[in-house]
């Protein structure tokens, strides 16, 4: 029995140490997941990381990149911050009332995204060359991939100034990289978008199924928009001049069609972000239900000011931007609700206004049908009648202001000098009011009567001062504004965490 | 009917102090044969023995607990049994000696699971704590770790409130890594990350091991100490069924305290006057009390509890096995739990030499979830109706039918719970077949085979409805998930033991494999063809159908040793050691090591002590050790892809792309925690009273965590995961028990238990702050940084109200700077911290602390004739609280509702209030930001347990056929002393977000009344 018992025990012994020799045992594969060091093998994954890349404009939640797109108008004077609950997204209304510190949650969010966007371009622009696809579709896949990271580049640039700068992937190991001068960014964006500009087609160009893509136009567009914002005047007029020429780009869409949800990438369309309603993804735009009343179900966000509405009376586009208590929208609002006590202003945006019919039954705040419009083309006709005023030619100013102005039939401008310059400016706002841009045009012009400034310092002051004594309307009394200061205000502080993890390479914008 | 057997024994022994002298002339000195029978309080002991005092003679019981020996008229029987408090009885020239043996409950002979093994508490060298099943059975729950609460020392227990079923949050000795901290849970020698499955009622021990020395057997796993519990087997010569039948009633223990209709009304309108614009309300007293909403959404709810034992042993076969089914309704209406388990543990003892056996336990539980109203019923304006007038309800469904919320965005609570359509099912098999060997020369081999195989599945349906525009649901939905498990382990070791003059060996070896396999699907859909209860079903999904799953598969592989060494039984040494290779590392860091070492002084047993009679133990312990954590993802070495979404082209379809979700590290190890650990255990008056105190420090090094990188190195919010953190903790524990048998028949055992864990973190990735718990109105709420510790409370300071607007003009920093320009009188003044002359994020600091000084319990039995009594206190002291709710029933802003009494709270003219700020719409101060105003004391005392039993006299169980038979009533959270202005202080959360009171479930008082009946 005892040798009986020592044989069993023997043989499980051996039993197990035969099993335990299987070092395979403990190699387990994660499954179902693509890992990066293998990845760029085929055409279809690069089609797909460039798919990726252009996802970062708009991720998939609200919150993510969107809501962003808000602040050109809460930090003007064209809007509030809204609704006025004093909790719901406090940093958002810190940053309408300039009361901005280096943790603000929203600065930090455009931060994160803008360079998500850059990592992932500078993948494709380290992968691709190498990955066994033909030359054509690497050249175009790379052009799209410098397009994108030039407009994130941008899009830092224009909030923060000068910013880390990177055009390959690095990893944790490598030294923290400090900001870069604004000057070198900038050298980048144009550097990005004019390799970008040799290698992709124009709009007109374009396969059915690749409309959306970064063209040639968007490309020399934003091209534009960098030396506008360069006050690289004679660089920025020709080149304006020139995609006018090509002639991709019209009017010809009403101006009520503009922002219709069912035209999109429309006659002015430079660029956009594609947003769809799909019923599994969030493939849509956030900020229709974001800027909605909340008495029409959406968050009361990002409402357009009285000093806005008056500014515009008469105004053909007034009533395709505004929506004011009361007013007649469709036939299901005819005297539409603006919940005046969750409503800062008494109105709401009408360009990202969508009728039931058009919204999403599901998951509304991340899936609205409605591309979110960067760049048409009245922004670039605008911008190239600024040029051609700093560059002293009014005529060709005058040729494209008044162009912006014909579609909505306004009588042509005919002035000169300083007037023709705040005629430009005023035609801009009136234009482009609610779409995001106000505040970076103000905060990059000179002022007027103090020339000494950027603009946007006499505009805060005359909006402060419009409000708080002579404003009889909805947004009577509110204070926005009177905490700018134009030392500081005219960029957002670099987000504390990248100063932090920066090991001291990163140094804060003065006034934070 | 031990008391029975006890008047036997007396009649017995005063019959022989008669008797005796008359026969001692005649048989003196002669043997005699001595019969008699051994029996305890659960029966007839088979297997006792019985030695003459002095010599090495002697016997055991039989299966029925019958012995017979020869001894002299004048010697002593020494009856001892494992467990049982030793015996000596004179024979005084008796023939018959019947003998009760006592259990010994928490007694030096008590014989304790260390993991792969046991060890007489007397032989301990480490830090562990014990309690008894049937002291947990006496707790109403379905969880196992709610029982635990305020019962052991260095155990903190955090009950989560009193959702059905609800799991408690464990940490043994603090927190050791700011990732999970849930202990590893052995259950007869099976590691299991999950206890939920499992019957209180079905278990018979509980070790809990603490120090690292002590767990460094079960290595990498075992970073947060490990909780051994065995389940109950049948005893040999053991028959009986015990069945234990309870049911209880719940209600709310504390119902938070809301302004009324009236009130509410008034609040409002003084905020709008304050801030100058019309008053929303007429006439507030008109609207009465309005809606009750915490009434309408809260009930009685009961608890059913059965639980079925039998038990039969005999010499080659013991089987246990049972029955048990729970039911338990919640408090808050919408949820529920419902349980039953089926246990079989045997034992068969196939020749000498080889026993083989099995343990086998299903478990199928059903929780409904209900919609989590807690929240929502404290913020929703009283003012407004459940339902829609009836006119307006016409055409509507069902769900459309309750009024809309006006002033709030909180949506129609009671909407929300007609609507909660949300079950989940699980079951659990858990399982292990063994064999041991008896090889001989001391030696013996094991091998177990274990498996836990779970089936989780939550269905779900919401119905389209429309309430208003900010609540409806235009289309409705369906939807299951399936999440399945499937673990195995595999357990083989050598046992060796020797004894040799005055030295005792043990000794074990092995080595396991295991393996942790899980998988998912989900697949959901819309636009069913309508909310027909038939038709909630996937099938009828007609829209989005949606599916998605996950597959992992990590694998571990370990070698383990350990030695005990005892010599005279004064000097006790263990040593042990493991080595584990987890899949989750690279091949270069798959190994990792976990010494041990720990020894023991008995120094009661020292031959200069041995005339101090009441000193009966006194005990030294240290040890030192390392464990291990590798609780990372499976994929955490590597950089993966995951889906994009974004649209291309003229029919606007959309394109997945993909991108990378992570940032991997390829150089990732495990995580190593060490402790030194150094303890005493004092009995006195023959172990009457006993203290144990225990001191240890703890460092978790190569902590893994996520690490905050730069943006531009990866996807947004990659966190890779790191070996960067230090966290070190230190406390201790300190255990008082006293046991008394009184003359007048009382027993008492008392015990008081106080342990202190306080964590602090040494080491932090680039040494950034780690911030969490983000709320809606007060943002991230806790922030642990380098050299504090984890999860504080981090805002703005307050220092009262503005009483006038002189106080605000005079408030400003050395050159003149108004510090807070946009308050006014009645507005909160906040510290200027920093100095700057204005309130900016700088002026922010750390306001609280969510770890206790320490936390405690009190247990206290008293039996005395028939009737038991049993009490169980426990607390915290000295932690700190956040009413992450009160940002809504406090900012008196006139939205949501308010806490009853603001509109009198609230600051209202000079010398009002000194600390609740005006009453306002406007606030440009921002006087609710998140500052100092919501944390709170979270420190208090509960009397968590009690409960009063009646043994039926043994001859009316023998009359009903019964052997035993206990009645008991009970109650549970009878009262809690505490000035945590909330529900309930008792809350847990993870390591990063303690102490959040985010609007936890309610406690509930229970009421119990119940039977244990042994057939």
């Amino acid at each position: 029995m005892k040798r009986l018992t020592l044989k069993y025990f023997l043989s499980l012994l051996f039993i197990s140490f035969v099993l335990m020799s299987c070092d395979e045992f403990l190699d387990q594969p994660v499954k179902g997941k693509q890992v990066l060091s293998n990845y760029f093998s085929n055409e279809d994954e690069c089609l797909k990381a460039l798919s990726g890349c252009y996802a970062s404009l708009s991720p998939e939640d609200w919150w993510e990149n969107d809501f962003f797109y808000l602040i050109g108008d809460i930090c003007s004077d064209d809007a509030f911050k809204g609704n006025p609950i004093e909790g719901d997204q406090r940093d958002f209304g810190n940053l309408a009332r300039f009361l901005i510190t280096p943790q603000n949650e929203w600065t930090g969010v455009k931060w994160r995204y803008s360079y998500e966007q850059i990592y992932r371009a500078n993948l494709i622009v380290k992968n691709v060359p190498e990955a066994p696809i033909s030359e054509d579709l690497k050249k175009q896949i790379i052009a799209e991939a410098k397009f994108l990271r030039a407009f994130a580049y941008f899009e830092l640039v224009k909030n923060f100034g000068g910013v880390p700068l990177l055009t390959t992937p690095l990893t944790v190991d490598d030294p923290k990289l400090p900001r870069s001068p604004v000057s070198e960014v900038w050298a980048q964006i144009e550097a990005d978008l004019q390799a970008a500009s040799t290698d992709l087609p124009e709009k007109s160009e374009q396969s059915a199924s690749e409309l959306g893509r970064a063209t040639k136009g968007a490309a020399l567009a934003y091209l534009v928009k960098a030396y506008v914002y360069q006050e690289k005047w004679s660089d920025a007029e020709p080149l304006a001049a020139q995609i006018i020429s090509t002639t991709e780009y019209n009017l010809n869409d009403p101006f009520t069609m503009v922002w219709n949800v069912n035209n999109p990438n429309g006659s002015g369309s430079i660029f956009e972000i594609q947003n769809n309603y799909h019923e599994l993804y969030d493939a849509g735009n956030a900020l229709p239900s974001i800027t909605r009343s909340r008495a029409d179900g959406g968050w009361g966000f990002c409402t357009p000011s009285s000093d806005l509405d008056i500014f515009m009376t008469g105004d053909p586009r007034r009533n395709a931007t505004i929506i004011k208590e009361g007013d007649y929208v469709d036939d299901e609002h005819p005297a539409y609700d603006t919940s005046l006590s969750e409503n800062e202003t008494g109105r709401t945006n009408r360009k990202y206004y969508l009728p039931i019919a058009d919204r999403a039954e599901v998951d509304e705040h991340k899936r609205a049908p409605l591309n979110q419009i960067l760049f048409r083309y009245a922004d670039l006709l605008l911008l190239h009648a600024e040029a051609a005023w700093h560059n002293g030619s009014s005529s060709a100013a005058l040729l494209s202001v008044n162009e912006v102005r014909n579609r909505v039939a306004l009588s042509p401008l005919a002035s000169v000098g300083d007037q023709l310059l705040t005629d430009i400016y005023n035609e801009r706002r009136m234009e482009l009011a609610m779409e995001g841009h106000r505040y970076y045009d103000l905060k990059r012009q000179a002022g007027i009567l103090q020339s000494g400034f950027p603009r946007i310092k006499e505009v805060m002051e005359a909006f402060v001062d419009y409000n708080m004594n002579s404003n009889t309307d909805y947004d009577a009394g509110n204070n926005k504004g009177a905490l700018f200061d134009v030392s500081v205000h005219t960029l957002f502080p670099i987000p504390q965490n990248e100063i932090d993890l920066s090991e001291g390479a990163i140094i804060q914008n003065s006034g934070y | 009917m031990k008391k029975c057997f006890e008047r036997i024994k007396y009649a017995l022994t005063i019959f022989l102090f008669f008797v005796t002298p008359l026969f001692l002339g005649a048989y003196a000195q002669q043997t005699m044969e001595i019969k008699g029978n051994v029996n305890s309080e659960i029966g007839e002991l088979p297997g006792v023995s019985i030695v003459i005092k002095g010599t090495i003679n002697g016997t055991i019981t039989d299966v029925e607990g019958n012995y017979t020996i020869s001894a002299l008229p004048s010697d002593i029987l020494v009856f001892t049994f494992v467990g049982f408090l030793t015996i000596e009885e004179p024979v005084n020239s008796r023939s018959v000696i019947d003998v009760s043996m006592e259990e010994n409950v928490q007694q030096l002979e008590e014989v304790i699971a260390i993991g792969y093994g046991t060890v007489r508490k007397k032989d301990l060298t480490g830090a562990i704590s014990t309690v008894k099943g049937d002291d947990l059975a006496k707790i109403n729950t379905a969880n196992f770790t709610q029982a635990l609460q305020g019962q052991l020392a260095g155990v903190q227990v955090s009950s989560n409130g009193g959702s059905p079923g609800n799991e408690a949050t464990i940490l043994v000795r603090g927190i050791s890594t700011i990732n999970g901290n849930h202990p590893l849970y052995v259950v007869d020698d099976v590691p299991l990350d999950d206890i939920s499955w499992l019957n209180p009622k079905d278990i018979e021990s509980v070790q809990v091991l603490k120090d690292a020395s002590s767990c460094a057997i079960f290595g990498s796993r075992a970073s947060n100490g490990v909780i051994i519990i065995e389940t109950k087997k049948a005893k040999e010569g053991q028959t009986n069924i015990i069945f234990d039948v309870s049911y209880s009633v719940q209600s709310v223990a504390k119902k938070p305290d809301l302004a009324d209709a009236t009130e509410y009304a008034l609040i409002a309108n003084k905020a709008a006057e304050n801030s100058g614009q019309s008053l929303p309300f007429a006439d507030p007293s008109s609207l009465g009390k309005g809606t009750d909403w915490w009434d309408e959404a809260t009930q009685l709810a009961p608890i059913h509890n059965y639980s079925l034992t039998i038990n039969k042993g005999t010499k080659d076969l013991k089987v246990s096995t049972g029955l048990s089914y729970f039911n338990q309704d919640g408090i808050v209406k919408g949820g529920g739990y419902e349980r039953i388990t089926l246990r079989l543990n045997t034992e068969y003892k196939l020749t000498d030499k080889i026993t083989i056996g099995e343990n086998l336990s299903l478990s199928k539980d059903k929780t409904t979830n209900g919609p989590g109203l807690v929240w929502d019923v404290q913020r929703i304006e009283p003012v407004i109706p459940v339902f829609l007038p009836e006119y307006e309800q016409e055409g509507k469904n069902e769900f459309s039918i309750y009024h809309p919320t006006d002033r709030t965005d909180v949506a129609n609570p009671m909407g929300a719970l007609a609507r909660s359509f949300d079950e989940t099912d699980y079951l659990r098999i858990i399982g292990s077949f063994f064999a041991k060997l008896d090889i001989g020369s001391g030696f013996t081999a094991e091998s177990k085979f274990a498996f836990y195989l779970s089936s989780w599945e939550n269905n779900w349906f919401r119905p389209n409805y429309y309430i208003e525009p900010t609540d409806k649901a235009d289309v409705n939905s369906v939807g299951r998930t399936h999440n399945n498990r499937t673990n195995y382990t595999w357990n083989n070791l050598i046992h060796y033991t020797k004894k040799w003059n005055d030295h005792k060996l043990n000794g074990i070896a092995g080595f396991t494999m295991e393996s942790f396999e899980h998988r998912t699907l989900a697949g959901n859909g819309n636009e069913l063809p309508s909310n027909h209860p038939d038709l909630r079903y996937l099938d009828a999904v007609t829209a989005a159908h949606w599916i998605e799953g996950t597959d992992e598969k990590s694998t571990q592989q370990s070698f383990l040793g350990r030695i005990n060494y005892a010599y005279k039984g004064r000097y006790l040494l263990t040593a042990s050691f493991r080595a584990d290779a987890s899949s989750r590392f690279s091949k270069e860091n798959r190994w990792g090591y976990f010494p041990a070492i720990s020894g023991a002084w008995n120094i009661a047993e020292e031959s200069f002590v041995s005339d101090v009679n009441w000193l009966s133990q006194l005990k030294l312990r240290g040890g030192w050790g390392q464990v291990g954590n590798q609780d990372i993802d499976n994929d955490a070495l590597l950089t993966t892809l995951g889906r994009t979404i974004y649209v291309f082209g003229v029919d606007r379809e959309v394109d997945l792309g993909m991108a990378p979700t992570s940032v991997g590290n390829p150089n990732l190890k495990w995580e190593t925690v060490e402790d030194i650990n150094i303890g005493a255990d004092l009995g006195f008056f023959n172990q009457e009273l006993t203290v144990s105190f225990d001191y240890f420090e703890r460092k978790s090094k190569d902590m893994l965590m996520g690490m905050s990188i730069p943006s531009y190195l990866g996807s947004a919010w990659s966190t890779p995961w790191t070996n960067i953190g230090t966290l070190s903790t230190k406390g201790f524990e300190f255990v008082v028990n006293y046991r008394k048998k009184f003359n007048s028949g009382l027993k008492l055992n008392a015990s008081v238990n106080v342990s202190r864990a306080t964590s602090k973190m040494t080491k932090l990735a680039f040494g950034e702050d780690i911030q969490s718990g983000n709320h809606q109105r007060l943002d991230m709420l806790t922030r642990t940084k380098e050299g504090g510790a984890t999860g504080t409370f981090y805002g703005w300071v307050t220092d009262g109200i503005f009483q006038n607007q002189s106080e605000v003009i005079n408030y400003t920093d050395e050159f003149g700077n108004i510090i807070q320009p946009l308050a006014q009188a009645g507005d909160m003044r906040f510290k200027d911290l920093n100095g700057d002359g204005a309130i900016t994020d700088e002026d922010r600091a750390v306001i609280g602390n969510p770890e206790p000084d320490f936390s405690f319990g009190i247990n206290i039995n008293l039996a005395y004739k028939a009737f038991d009594l049993s009490m169980l206190f426990n607390g915290t002291y000295g932690n700190d609280v956040l009413n992450a709710i009160k940002p809504y029933t406090h900012a008196g802003n006139g939205v949501y509702n308010s806490a009853k009494g603001l509109l009198n709270k609230a600051w209202n003219g000079e010398g009002s209030s000194n600390s609740q700020p005006r009453l306002a719409v406007v606030d440009n101060n921002q006087n609710f930001r998140y500052s100092d105003y919501y944390i709170e004391d979270g420190s208090f005392l509960r009397l968590k347990s009690a409960q009063i039993g009646f043994n039926v006299p043994e001859n009316v169980c023998r009359k009903i056929k019964l052997s035993k038979a206990r009645l008991f009533v009970g109650a549970e959270n009878v009262f809690t002393l505490t000035n945590f202005s909330g529900m309930d202080p008792d809350l847990g959360g993870s390591a990063l977000e303690r102490g959040i009171d985010w609007g936890q479930y309610p406690l509930p008082r229970v009421f119990m009344l119940g039977a244990n009946i042994t057939f």
